[in-house]
């Protein structure tokens, strides 16, 4: 993608922003820069008001916004076409309500997620959403971005657990859609379109999320196998099996590869299980887990981290989406590429690290950061080219490129059946193409 | 509305003279869905057998900018498939293959004819089934579940159509055949969200991916008996409360308690003011105790009695009567209404204050069925359609439960749909910007409004066209 925006903008009029606060308005640096682009100006919302004085701003000059919750995927998405006012929402705090009765939650779509969680288990509760970075990651953010850990696997996606929002759209017009209740089919389901919409569509401004009881007990097992082979027959008995498993994970270590020299050593494929319930629960879970992996997990915790996470290293990283079934095998097709193919740039040790959601077929792949040993550009290009291989991967989203690496691609892949519905949909939401202009799918 | 004998021909040649009805006496089966308030019959109904076939029907109407609507098994409860301003209904009765059965990937593609009881049939010998389960599954059909985003009583705890859907085959108000995808991350909006429970508006559904789910190794069920419905409610959040999340959670006033024992003779007690069937599962261990906690939260609320169901035909017998609940009303009233609102879940004591006070107040039997762990309440205004009057009360009772439910901070339809029943309550459920913006999302698929006109978003004209019932016998 052009690493220059192709849209030349008109200079803002800060006085619309005359109820910003100290603190809340400055000009754009290099550190707010997307793909070389750097915005006019960043604004920091604290009231909804200031996010719709913002995108009436936009509109009236073509301006663009790109909205930023805690950062942490801020990375991803095409090189944008312009890019002149960075809407920071990390100022949107209020955890407006709590219903632990109704197991729901209603916040500002700047509240960090790890906050969020700490607020609900003081009345017993959490939200069933493990995005990476909680410390950083908003909840407008986890939903814009449909941001998801290994709990999708027992729980669902942001799509099934938020219930209602609120959202300023690209034509300034206030969305409140979805409700406060669990179950709700009045009219178009406009929070479902907002969801991974990644900013284009409209910026959200409050949530209502499903919660759920914290579980009285809880294990994470890792089941760690030689081969990738042994690993895949042990998670299609697992997968085929009734266990209510909160989360079914996968991670690849190929540290193995550098102790012992190029391509000399296999890696270790562990199936990573999440256990939740009660006491009785958990150890029959537990049971059920070894009797199908064949073997004692290597390792038993009570705490959960998802292995497919995001990481600010600035190493290059691609998610990959495939039928269940086929993960693994196209994870081998990969490996093989990076480690050993033609498209690999060396044939030494490769700092990858793989996580992967056995459940849903979607695996996360990262080179360490180019300062480390095996990552940089070449890296980063063989990793692409790698995912092209097999005929196994369904989608594939370019989560950050490396530095100066694989630009020119769509950073989503393939171009959706249905991308002219998209397109419309942008149009009527966005006519003027004030919200992040370009970042989304076939440019959208 | 006469049809050029050139179009008809046409038509016939895609779908067949078995897939066109044509005719007074044959269409008007298809004059009304279960909403029965309202009826008007189509003047040609078109049923396709395959995509291919619906798509060539849809642009030959599409060409001559002929309105239409789609029908599943006419099982919807909110006049969604009355042919409104839509002379023509294309139908996906005769649609009825299971494409494919994945178990690997667990997943079914089915075409939207399928009825929903026979998914879980073709794969239960494998211990798979298929989730969704509302109380018509053994006549609702696939394609009708994504048009309304059905739910049932299992959704608590395992959600409703949309949280089971992984792809979509849609034939566009155009006639263009697409694929909409969420499986894998598929990149873009979520347009399987976005088309399911459009109610038919947005293009016609004639296939489905749908996620398979494995059975519970153990499923318990329970029958807790109160005195009245407050106390039933109480029990709701007591459970609720202490972080359980039933599979099932579901009450029955006195009203269809007589009904249904009356048909299917459970042995429910017949002094019973309110009962709540609730349905654990998950793994063996732990579930005695779960179950036990269940009970104790259910007797601190006032609880007589608490029944375990001792088999699987007893447990089959109890959701039978729950499940047919709605056909068994007919022993009570000649005619009834169910409406569908949802509070949240805290605030069912005073919905249930209110349609209790509104009962009174029109003088209207209302019987009372909810899902109650979600808070989605079914009360069945019972009337007599020959008395004058009685069905214009009858919704005007509805109009007010409804509004209630939004002032409580809840929702006017739960599972059934606005349809043509509630398009009158849209303007009070939300703002005027986000009508327009959901009359920008329907103009995106169906920009010439040939797609089931006038239904779930009000357009200048249907917002000041209340729908309002006819007698029986009128259409």
């Amino acid at each position: 993608m052009a690493a220059t925006p192709t849209r030349a903008s008109a200079p803002i009029d800060t006085t619309v922003f005359a109820s910003l606060g100290p603190g809340q308005l400055r000009p754009g640096r290099e550190l707010d820069a997307l793909a070389g682009a750097i915005p006019q100006i960043v604004v920091t919302a604290r009231e909804v008001e200031q996010v719709h004085a913002a995108i009436t701003e936009a509109r009236s000059k073509k301006l663009g916004i790109i909205v930023s919750g805690g950062a942490t995927m801020l990375h991803v998405g095409n090189a944008p076409r312009t890019f002149d006012i960075k809407l920071a929402t990390t100022a949107l705090g209020r955890i407006v309500e709590q219903n632990p009765q109704d197991m729901t939650v209603t916040c500002e779509a700047g509240v960090t997620l790890a906050r969020l969680q700490r607020s609900l288990a003081k009345v017993g509760q959490r939200l069933c959403i493990d995005a990476a970075l909680e410390e950083k990651a908003t909840i407008g953010g986890i939903v814009a971005t449909n941001a998801t850990g290994g709990l999708r696997y027992g729980y669902g996606t942001p799509r099934d657990l938020a219930l209602g929002l609120t959202a300023i759209d690209g034509c300034a017009r206030t969305l409140k859609a979805g409700g406060r209740v669990v179950k709700n089919v009045a009219g178009y389901d406009l929070v479902r379109l907002l969801t991974g919409s990644w900013g284009s569509l409209g910026i959200i401004t409050e949530l209502t999320l499903r919660t759920h009881p914290l579980p009285a007990a809880a294990a994470t097992l890792v089941f760690d196998f030689a081969s990738a082979p042994d690993l895949d027959a042990a998670r299609g008995r697992v997968f085929g099996s009734n266990l209510p498993l909160a989360a079914l994970d996968l991670a690849v270590d190929l540290s193995a590869d550098s102790d012992a020299g190029a391509g000399s050593s296999v890696p270790i494929w562990s199936l990573i299980a999440r256990v939740e319930g009660s006491e009785e629960e958990v150890a029959a879970q537990g049971d059920r887990l070894c009797a199908l992996c064949g073997r004692d997990p290597a390792d038993a915790v009570e705490a959960w981290a998802s292995p497919v996470g995001a990481d600010d290293s600035g190493g290059a990283a691609v998610r990959i989406g495939t039928e269940p079934a086929d993960l693994v095998p196209a994870l081998v097709d990969i490996l093989a590429q990076v480690r050993g193919g033609a498209g690999a740039s060396d044939k030494g040790p490769v700092a990858l690290f793989v996580g992967g959601h056995l459940g849903s077929g979607i695996a996360r792949l990262q080179l360490a950061g180019a300062g480390s040993a095996g990552g940089g550009s070449a890296g980063g290009a063989a990793l692409l080219r790698a995912t092209e291989v097999g005929g196994r991967v369904r989608t594939r989203v370019v989560e950050r490129a490396g530095p100066g690496d694989f630009t020119g691609h769509d950073v989503w892949a393939p171009l959706p059946a249905s991308f002219s519905l998209m397109r419309e949909l942008k149009r009527r939401f966005d006519p003027d193409a004030v919200l992040a202009p370009g970042r989304f799918v076939g440019g959208l | 509305m006469t049809f050029d004998s050139k179009l008809l021909s046409e038509l016939r040649a895609v779908v067949g003279a078995e897939g066109m009805v044509e005719g007074r006496a044959s269409l008007k089966v298809y004059e009304c869905d279960g909403y029965t308030l309202a009826k008007a019959a189509p003047d040609l109904v078109l049923l396709p057998q395959t995509t291919a076939q619906a798509s060539e029907v849809i642009k030959l109407l599409a060409a001559r900018r002929i309105p239409f609507v789609p029908r599943g098994a006419g099982t919807g409860v909110s006049g969604g498939c009355l042919p409104g301003d839509a002379h023509v209904m294309v139908g996906t009765s005769r649609m009825r293959a299971i494409r494919n059965l994945d178990l690997a990937n667990r997943i079914a593609e089915v075409e939207a004819g399928v009825v929903n009881l026979e998914v879980t049939r073709a794969v239960e010998g494998r211990g798979f089934y298929y989730a969704p389960d509302p109380s018509s599954q053994s006549a609702c059909t696939i394609g009708g579940n994504v048009a309304e985003n059905s739910g049932g009583p299992h959704t608590l705890k395992y959600g409703v159509t949309v949280n089971h859907l992984l792809a979509l085959e849609v034939v566009l108000p155009s006639g263009e055949v697409v694929w909409l995808d969420r499986c894998g991350e598929a990149p873009g909006f979520d347009l399987v969200g976005v088309f399911t429970g459009s109610e038919g508006t947005l293009g016609l559904v004639t296939a489905a991916k749908v996620r398979l789910m494995k059975k519970c190794e153990a499923v318990t069920t329970l029958l807790a008996v109160f005195p009245g419905v407050p106390e039933a409610s109480r029990a709701v959040s007591a459970i609720i409360a202490a972080g359980i999340v039933p599979a099932a959670l579901e009450m029955m006033d006195a009203l269809v308690i007589s009904a249904v024992e009356a048909a299917y003779r459970f042995g429910f007690p017949s002094d019973a003011g309110a009962v709540l069937i609730i349905e654990l599962d998950g793994l063996a261990a732990g579930l005695d105790a779960l179950a036990e906690r269940v009970g104790q939260a259910c007797i601190g609320e006032g609880a007589s009695e608490i029944r375990r169901a001792a088999d699987e035909a007893e447990r089959a017998l109890l959701w039978k009567s729950r499940k047919r609940a709605f056909g068994a009303m007919g022993r009570l009233t000649p005619n009834y209404c169910t409406q569908d609102g949802v509070v949240p879940r805290s605030r069912l004591p005073e919905i249930v204050a209110v349609i209790t006070e509104v009962s009174a107040r029109y003088g209207l039997r209302i019987a009372n069925l909810m899902h109650a762990g979600d808070g989605n309440i079914h009360p069945l205004i019972l009337y007599d359609e020959s008395k004058p009057g009685e069905a214009e009360r009858v919704v005007a009772a509805g109009d007010e439960i409804l509004r209630a439910c939004l002032d409580l901070g809840g929702s006017i339809t739960g599972e059934h749909g606005i349809g043509v029943e509630k398009l009158g309550l849209m303007g009070a459920a939300f703002g005027t910007e986000t009508l327009a913006a959901m009359a920008d999302l329907r103009a995106a698929f169906n920009p010439l409004g040939l797609c089931n006109p006038n239904k779930v978003v009000p357009t200048d004209r249907s917002c000041v066209e209340v729908v309002r019932p006819r007698p029986r016998g009128g259409g």
